[in-house]
């Protein structure tokens, strides 16, 4: 499989104090699906904007297709074009990532950055609206919308743009269930076109819906463990470890095949 | 974790009783009243220029020229009548576009009342305005003047006098109520868009629609902050401490923003030239109602 992503010992610090990610190595395959899980604060969310091109690693490197890429990368016109058509980064925030006028706005921000003709790129919209159910909302500010529909503006806004590489940072955080089950059936969907899909979450049952290749990381901002997703899920030492679970955490078969939930229960003190 | 509880949580205590009377508002709530206000108007503005009316069908270059057109009549007119004629041609179009006439005409006439009549009450003196006598105020001793004020002997409203107060009222509601007609009628994305007509740059553009958003954001994050204070608070405490420490977490939180704001851009191709979608295309309602607006507009300067 052809690497899309990649890191090599990378290592970031917050103000040059509070480390992020500490010598983190990884490989993105191109139509991977791939979720990285963590307890709060182990570096998610500094490790997908990495990826995208967002932040630069102080040490180590950070690769595109192969081709190690810096800070100055971004400076020669052809591979900023090529670098912010191919990865796509949805924050976790969606009021951060909605700065334009309008809803259709947003959506046609990016492809009239990257130079599209107006026409194609409003065409785009169109569509990409209908696919998320937002037609009504185009005139609409996005300081009007809920969180679900911000959510989905926010994602439109990078799929109209269409990235080879998708990074969501908690996409399904503060979303309803209903929505929760839209987006994920959307990653499943869009992963099935081809798409690659990274996402960070502490949402071990989305982890499982997902099924894809699971990264973790410790409270150490490094790479704990890679698998699959049963695996990471049976290793509950493990995730003990790293703080993505309780002791009192189990995994329990319902009707329509394993679901992870907390399950609650007291022990004698 | 039952363990850990504090042996105080586990116990229900009696609601305190020290003090008494009444707990009054601080000044703050007063503010944080005028952020829901904003917020009302925002929402209510938004809401009219969605409804199904004249202007809401218009293309916001059309709504700039009639902005335009009629706000050069009533500079231009220099007689009461003529104000009062453009005010009747004005009034169509408002119940046209759906925009609640009452609540319309009442903040024209609010508006009027300020900065037209209230600041044009002097000018009917002949302190201000000399001219024909209609009513005597005040008879002094003797006239007095000083550097390039002359004060008469006697004070009286004068008819010219009457005439520029009423002009000026009449030039205000008039200009209040053609701005009005337009920003109520359209979003304020479309306003922002209107403003490449004057050749306003697009990155400036791009400022003032984010200027405009956050100012929505953080108001709502006072907001949710002075809400939080008052859940937890009985009685008043120190107002002016809490702004301060609120305005500096404000500005802390603004400056983050701003640098995940500008990674959200980097993201999606921004490189510091920026390209905003252009406006709606030009239908034959406009082209129409343009024709409509220049003709009345003629038809008001020959009058």
């Amino acid at each position: 499989m052809e690497t899309i992503l990649a890191l090599k010992g990378a290592a970031y610090k917050y103000y040059e104090k509070i480390t992020a990610l500490n010598g983190v190595s990884l490989s993105i395959g191109r139509g991977q699906r791939i979720a990285v899980i963590g307890a709060n604060g182990s570096g998610k969310s500094s490790l997908l904007q990495v990826l995208a091109g967002l932040m630069f690693p102080q040490s180590g490197e950070v690769f595109f297709e192969g081709v190690p890429f810096t800070e100055k990368s971004f400076k020669n016109a052809e591979f900023l074009r090529r670098f912010r058509t191919a990865v796509g980064y949805v924050f976790q925030d969606s009021d951060v990532q909605l700065f334009c006028p309008t809803v259709y706005d947003e959506l046609v921000f990016g492809p009239l950055q990257i130079g599209m003709d107006e026409g194609e790129a409003s065409g785009r919209a169109v569509e990409i609206m209908r696919m998320l159910d937002i037609e009504a909302l185009r005139d609409r500010p996005p300081y009007m919308l809920s969180g679900g529909e911000k959510k989905k503006a926010a994602i439109g806004s990078v799929l109209t743009m269409n990235p080879e590489a998708i990074l969501l940072d908690e996409p399904t955080s503060g979303l309803d269930p209903r929505t929760q089950a839209f987006l994920v059936e959307l990653l499943f969907a869009l992963n099935d076109a081809g798409k690659t899909i990274v996402l960070s979450t502490h949402d071990l049952a989305l982890v499982e819906e997902l099924q894809g290749e699971t990264v973790v990381l410790s409270e150490g901002h490094t790479i704990e463990r890679v698998g699959s997703a049963d695996d990471i899920l049976a290793d509950e030492e493990m995730l003990l470890r790293v703080n993505l679970i309780h002791e009192h955490f189990h995994r329990h078969k319902g009707p329509r095949g394993t679901i992870t939930h907390l399950h609650r229960h007291a022990h004698g003190d | 974790m039952k363990s850990k509880i504090p042996s105080f949580l586990l116990n229900t205590q009696p609601y305190p009783k020290a003090g008494g009377g009444t707990v009054k508002g601080s000044f703050i709530d007063k503010g944080i009243g005028h952020i829901s206000e904003f917020y009302e108007t925002v929402f209510l503005q938004w809401e009219l220029s969605q409804k199904d009316g004249l202007f809401q069908r218009l293309n916001a270059k059309t709504k700039v020229l009639f902005l335009v057109l009629y706000l050069f009549v009533v500079s231009v007119k220099k007689d009461v009548p003529s104000e009062v004629l453009t005010a009747v041609f004005i009034l169509p179009f408002v119940t046209m576009s759906r925009v609640g006439i009452l609540a319309f005409y009442w903040k024209v006439f609010i508006a009027g009342l300020l900065f037209g009549f209230i600041a044009g009450v002097p000018a009917v003196l002949n302190v201000i305005t000399p001219g024909e006598p209609v009513y005597t105020i005040l008879e002094l001793r003797r006239q007095y003047d000083f550097w390039i004020y002359h004060v008469p002997q006697t004070i009286t409203v004068t008819r010219e006098g009457i005439l520029a107060a009423l002009m000026l009222t009449a030039r205000v509601a008039n200009s209040v109520s053609i701005t009005l007609l337009v920003v109520c009628t359209t979003p304020f994305s479309e306003v922002v868009k209107a403003l490449k007509l004057f050749r306003v740059p697009e990155y400036f553009l791009m400022i003032l629609t984010l200027s405009h958003k956050y100012a929505f954001i953080f108001l709502k994050m006072l907001r949710d902050m002075h809400t939080a204070k008052k859940a937890r608070l009985i009685g008043s405490a120190d107002a002016a401490g809490w702004i301060a420490g609120r305005a500096a977490y404000i500005f802390k939180k603004t400056q983050l923003r701003c640098e995940d704001v500008y990674k959200a851009m980097a993201g999606r191709g921004f490189t510091g030239e920026v390209k905003l979608a252009k406006m709606q295309h030009t239908k034959t309602v406009d082209i129409m109602a343009g024709a409509m607006f220049l003709t009345l507009w003629m038809l008001l300067l020959i009058l």
